[in-house]
């Protein structure tokens, strides 16, 4: 099988579409993200559609799937928002691991099962890093320029796990995407480049 | 892979950077490829999907929006246009990967595969031997 | 081509909002070098006392004046280093046009250094690294800076110390790049030797060959490493001639040539400052060349005949001895070297002979005189002329045209006579010409002078309305000259909206030339915002006088005009739209509420001082010579566009010695003054017993009538714990009893009579000094009586003792805050102080419609002297409030909203 960068020599490669957009055409209730392991969560998680990783898995993977079929080579984990520092908005930060993990398996299974049909077009996934809520280089007070909500290490700490998480679950690439601060970026860059040397991974993800 | 977000008509991110500042920033990561998403359609992204390909030493990526958002907040730029503009960049050599973004859907990435298959990816740089 | 790969250059690629990429044929790049506070003691006090507003201000110095990386240091004992460099540089990224440029993040702490990877988005430079603690740490060092992306400075240095000589200077060098490249994976273009530049000439024969050993370190490093680059701090060089900064440039700009040859790539050093190297006096040069390169150093010789030739300068000090030999050149080159320096000894015979020379008298305008002020040009516009140096070649240029006038107009008055008598007539094109004026209600006209002088100087004519300028006049002169700018300038908040006006009146008469808008109180966002909109013809903000001239070529060329207008008109829609969408952003209390947050002050057991008298006491005809010693000069310097505090100023390396011409002339002018007393100093000053009503009001005893002053409060949302201030704050509360107030007011006036004879007599330089001259008095008065207020008149403080320094920094207790500034910004409420004050006639003061106070050298303001009242501003208020204030100052909300726009949302 070919590899990615072989790939890449080759011709354009495809990545997919928006993963929202699509999940809203299954119109998603309350219930639907809840499923039955979050029934009792005591914050509404409506709009968490990373949750939906592990609730409605199979919803998630038949997307992947749909995107495999208009001829997607890279899929993108629907981890968007699976970081502890974005999921604390539903106080889900302990889930983070979790989340990417399960999204990770999601997006593999798909991609494994259209690389199985069609050798010759090897599917790959990328592991959706997005930016934050809380940003690094700006201030969200307007009196206090200098503030910030929250720090680099933090920063650091969070996409760690993130990035253990897609790892874990088999990603073959780290996409770290919308990136409207360079700050974030790089605390997100910075623990790729620690996670891989700790780690001593022979095919490291860039 | 790395992709960054360039917020509106001025050409910078959020946080102020140009194109090729931003490029510089994540040198260091070494990225696959680096592009970028979001934010704008693809009519708006091309002077600075353009830049990019231009001065990156790595490959190149871009998924746009399916357009700007209508005054309800939807994206209602059709496969067919999406895929119309992409095809002028895989024209150009801008690109070796592309996509979708917010308001993309199966259909459009159809169009763009598609459109995108009978050009040649961008040739990856060299780096000059000294 | 699609297909054809790029090639990418391994060139050392830096950013910060935008890139810089340092390709073979980047000249040296500048680092700024004040944002340090081992090398800068004013940094390093605005640091301690956590002023980093004014911090950011040097940073934005350092841009302004070319600096193409920024160097930023927290060195320091006192300091805190860590967090020191986290809030200056969290702060600075949210300066655009600071942080635009790359950072050098510097310390010898490598904590310090971590601290500042982590807030900087861009790719920068560490400053720096080194195998002086060992190659463990040196790796460690290195593999973190990588991570982050940061090119390093790479000190030559290691375990047994920092090198001296050329061949440690290479080992250390191409050793630390091996484990560079190898260990760390470096790639070789973002490594950066500093050689260490040590001093040389200080007495010890084994110093004398450091710069030798720097350069040709240099040489070999860049023949042995070609990617990497090479840093140093050039002021090291030169340290043995301190005090002696005629010297030390030369030395500085002699050692630049030689080791740019060789190979050095940047330097925290200011290129303005330096001596152009073909400038540098022969005989200077050559010394410094001996001494640089060590030749014909035997025994020090070299260095004693540099030691000797410095002290030679230092003895002449500022009687430098008269270089006449330019008197023997051409004509032509005699008036250029007059309009460079300003040399006006010599230019009526010149002037003269070249009139004798030249077919027509308007050729030598047009031929040596243009020429001479093109090279002004040019130098002032490459940073290399500085503005009081622009105005003395404008005076020459004057003196010169006054020459040629007559015979000028004799020669059109002949050709008329031709015309009519051949029965053609035809109007002769000129120069572009632009209208100046003051607006209505305004009588501050320092900037729209300078301004004046320096477009007169770029070849424009310059139809100056004054100041005070009603609307029509305005108009109507820009149709009878048929003008193709108009410029506009203000110094009060009520200017701005007579600006709008004019705008307004411009589309209204169906006016189609652009429009400048310039002046203290006036932005790019208020332009942008306010005005811009009002007038579809190009509307353009101008931040000071060096710009109007960039802004008035582009706009006077046909083929860039448009381009440059409709960039503009897109850059201030774009401000527009940002603004509005940040409307949102500011959160206010309601003005009850922020009325229940005053300053907490403990008024329980509080006994106010009383004055020594209550009424008012008229200084008339003051003695000058006592205003002397409270004289701020910063302000003086920053009028005529010289930025830098005073007294360090005088010393600058860049600007330090025009700074210090200025202040000379600016001191005997002064003596002058004070001498032949061209001027009257008068002024008043007044105590009442005050009874606080309510939050923002308090009532004044004044006789047996009552003045209800009324102030305005901050509005919006604080942090938790900070007060909503208020300047009635700190006037104790009615139910604990009554307080007191004082105010003042002080003028100089007559000055406008010398205006205008310097104006006479062709003399901008004179001219303007003497305005800013006036400024400065004004403001030494209003502080001298301040002191004789607090210790005497009141007394509250009569054992205080401080320096003017303090003085000026405000260190005393209570403050004299003005009507119409930022802590009570409601211009009108002058009426009430001027009523106090016994009127207008008490000290010849008018005020005009907007509120102004004329004669323009004139301060005015209130006494607070509780011990923690202190100067702040109001800020934006919310409607709630400017309701309530219409009210208690009975005034229609029409009204008062035209006073407070400036602070409306």
């Amino acid at each position: 099988m070919k590899s990615l960068r072989e790939c890449l020599q080759e011709r354009i490669l495809i990545i997919d579409g928006a993963m929202g957009t699509m999940i809203q055409q299954h119109k998603p209730t309350e219930e639907t993200y809840r499923g039955e392991r979050f029934n009792n969560w005591h914050t509404d998680v409506k709009g968490n559609n990373d949750l939906l990783s592990i609730t409605q898995p199979d919803m998630i993977e038949g997307i992947h799937r749909q995107y495999l079929e208009a001829g997607a080579d890279i899929i993108e984990t629907n981890t968007f928002s699976s970081t502890s520092i974005a999921q604390a908005d539903y106080d889900m930060q302990e889930l983070a691991y979790e989340l990417n993990a399960a999204a990770a398996q999601c997006a593999r299974r798909a991609a494994n099962a259209f690389t199985k049909q069609n050798p010759d077009k090897p599917r790959f996934v990328a592991g959706a890093m997005g930016p934050l809520n809380k940003t690094l280089s700006l201030s969200p007070d307007v009196n206090n320029p200098g503030y910030r909500a929250v720090t680099f290490d933090e920063v650091v700490t969070a996409y760690t796990e993130q990035i253990k998480g897609l790892v874990d679950g088999g990603v073959d690439i780290l996409l770290i995407e919308t990136i409207f601060d360079m700050l974030n970026a790089k605390a997100a860059i910075y623990a790729a480049k620690e996670f891989f040397r700790k780690t001593t991974c022979r095919n490291c993800p860039s | 892979m790395i992709s960054g977000t360039i917020t509106d008509a001025s050409g910078r991110t959020l946080s102020g950077q140009t194109p090729e500042a931003f490029y510089i920033s994540v040198m260091h990561a070494q990225p696959l490829s680096v592009g970028l998403n979001c934010a704008l359609g693809a009519e708006q992204m091309r002077p600075h999907i353009e830049e990019l390909s231009q001065i990156a030493s790595c490959y190149t990526s871009a998924y746009p929006n399916a357009g700007l958002p209508n005054a309800f907040g939807e994206y209602d730029e059709q496969p067919h246009q999406t895929a119309h503009i992409i095809e002028s960049w895989a024209k150009e050599g801008f690109l070796n990967i592309v996509g979708g973004c917010c308001g993309t859907t199966p259909d459009h990435i159809k169009h763009i595969a598609q459109s995108v298959s009978r050009f040649a990816p961008r040739a990856l740089p060299v780096q000059e031997k000294v | 081509m699609p297909n054809t790969p790029i090639v990418v250059k391994p060139y050392l690629r830096l950013s910060g909002l935008e890139p810089l990429v340092v390709r073979p044929e980047t000249n040296f790049i500048n680092v700024g070098e004040r944002t340090n506070v081992t090398g800068s003691k004013k940094f390093a006090r605005l640091v301690r006392e956590g002023h980093f507003e004014e911090a950011l201000s040097v940073a934005r110095q350092q841009v302004e004046n070319g600096a193409q990386i920024l160097d930023v240091n927290m060195d320091d004992a006192l300091l805190n280093g860590v967090e020191a460099m986290t809030t200056f540089l969290n702060l600075l990224q949210s300066e655009p046009d600071i942080a635009r440029i790359p950072i050098m993040i510097d310390s010898s702490k490598f904590e310090i250094i971590q601290a500042g990877l982590k807030c900087v988005q861009g790719k920068c430079i560490v400053n720096s690294i080194s195998l002086k603690e060992g190659l463990d740490a040196f790796i460690e060092q290195a593999n973190i800076c990588k991570s982050f992306g940061a090119a390093v400075i790479v000190m030559a240095f290691d375990e047994t110390g920092q090198a001296d000589t050329k061949e440690r200077k290479i080992e250390i060098c191409s050793r630390a790049y091996d484990i560079l490249t190898q260990q760390v994976g470096y790639d070789p273009q973002d490594i950066i030797f500093d050689p260490n530049i040590f001093a040389i000439a200080t007495g010890m024969e084994e110093h004398n060959n450091y710069a030798v050993d720097f350069i040709e370190a240099t040489r070999e490093i860049k023949k042995r490493m070609p990617l990497t680059r090479v840093s140093g701090g050039v002021s090291n060089v030169s340290f043995s001639f301190r005090g002696n900064d005629h010297v030390r440039e030369a030395i500085h700009s002699v050692f630049l040539y030689y080791a740019i040859q060789a190979g050095m790539d940047m330097g925290i050093v200011n290129a303005g400052q330096l001596v152009v190297y073909d400038e540098i006096e022969p005989k200077l040069k050559q010394l410094c060349e001996d001494v640089i390169l060590n030749r014909n150093n035997e025994n020090n010789e070299a260095t004693e005949k540099l030691i000797a030739f410095a002290d030679t300068v230092k003895a002449r000090g500022r009687e430098t001895i008269k270089d006449e030999s330019w008197r023997n050149d051409t004509v032509e080159k005699r008036l250029a070297h007059a309009l460079v320096n300003g040399i006006t000894d010599y230019i009526d015979a010149d002037t003269e002979e070249a009139r004798l020379q030249y077919p027509r008298p308007l050729d030598v305008i047009e031929g040596p005189l243009m020429d001479g002020m093109n090279i002004v040009g040019d130098l002032f516009g490459s940073g290399k002329m500085f503005l009081p140096q622009v105005v003395k070649s404008a005076r020459v240029m004057k003196k010169a045209v006054a020459i040629l006038t007559p015979y000028i107009e004799q020669e059109k008055e002949e050709k008329r006579q031709r015309e009519a008598a051949d029965g053609i007539s035809g109007e002769v094109q000129g120069a572009a010409k632009i209208l100046l004026a003051t607006v209505k209600g305004d009588v501050h006209d320092i900037g729209k002078n300078i301004v004046g002088v320096v477009l007169g100087c770029n070849g424009y004519d310059i139809i100056d309305l004054g100041v005070m300028v009603p609307s029509e006049k305005i108009l109507t002169e820009a149709r009878n000259h048929k003008v193709d700018v108009i410029g506009l300038s203000g110094l009060i908040t009520p200017s701005l909206d007579e600006m709008v006006h004019i705008a307004r009146e411009m589309k209204r008469n169906g006016m189609n030339i652009p429009l400048l808008i310039g002046g203290a109180t006036t932005s790019r966002m208020h332009t942008a915002v306010r005005i811009a909109q009002e007038y579809d013809h190009g509307v353009v903000h101008v931040l000071d006088a060096s710009r109007s001239v960039t802004v008035t070529g582009s706009l006077m060329q046909p083929e860039h005009r448009n381009q440059f207008l409709s960039n503009i008109r897109s850059e201030y829609e774009k401000l527009k739209t940002d603004f509005n969408s940040k409307q949102t952003a500011k959160q206010f209390l309601s003005y009850a509420d922020a009325s229940n947050n005053p300053a907490a002050i403990p008024w329980e057991g509080y006994q106010p001082v009383k004055p020594t008298f209550i009424g008012n006491r008229v200084f008339a005809d003051f003695p000058l010579e006592a205003l002397e010693p409270y004289i701020d000069w910063q302000p003086f310097f920053i009028a005529w566009e010289m930025h830098g505090k005073f007294p360090a100023i005088l010393s600058d390396l860049v600007i330090g010695a025009e700074a210090t011409k200025l202040y000379n002339d600016a001191r005997n002018l002064l003596k002058q003054v004070i001498e032949e007393k061209w001027v009257k100093a008068h002024g008043v000053i007044g105590f009442r017993e005050v009874t606080k009503t309510a939050p923002d009001s308090i009532e004044v005893k004044n006789n047996d009538q009552v003045i209800r002053l009324e102030f305005l409060r901050q509005q919006i949302k604080k942090a938790a714990g900070q007060p909503n201030l208020s300047l009635s704050d700190f006037i104790r509360p009615g139910t604990y009893g009554t307080d007191y107030m004082g105010a003042f007011s002080v003028t100089i006036q007559q000055l406008d009579v010398w205006v205008k004879k310097f104006h006479d007599a062709q003399d901008d330089y004179n001219k303007i000094m003497l305005q800013a001259l006036g400024d400065r008095l004004a403001e030494a008065f209003a502080e001298c009586l301040h002191e004789k207020v607090r210790k005497e008149y009141w007394g509250y403080s009569a054992a205080e003792t401080l320096t003017n320094e303090e003085l000026i920094r405000e260190a005393y207790s209570g403050i004299r805050p003005a009507p119409g500034y930022p802590a009570c910004p409601d211009h009108t409420e002058k009426y009430k102080l001027f009523e106090w004050l016994g009127g207008e006639a008490t000290t010849g003061i008018h005020l005009t419609e907007s509120l102004a106070m004329s004669p323009a050298s004139s301060v005015c303001g209130w006494y607070f002297a509780h011990p923690d009242s202190k100067y702040f501003g109001v800020g934006k208020i919310d409607r709630d409030q400017l309701k309530d204030y219409a009210q208690r100052k009975n005034m229609s909300l029409d009204e008062a909203e035209r006073w407070l726009r400036p602070i409306l949302e």
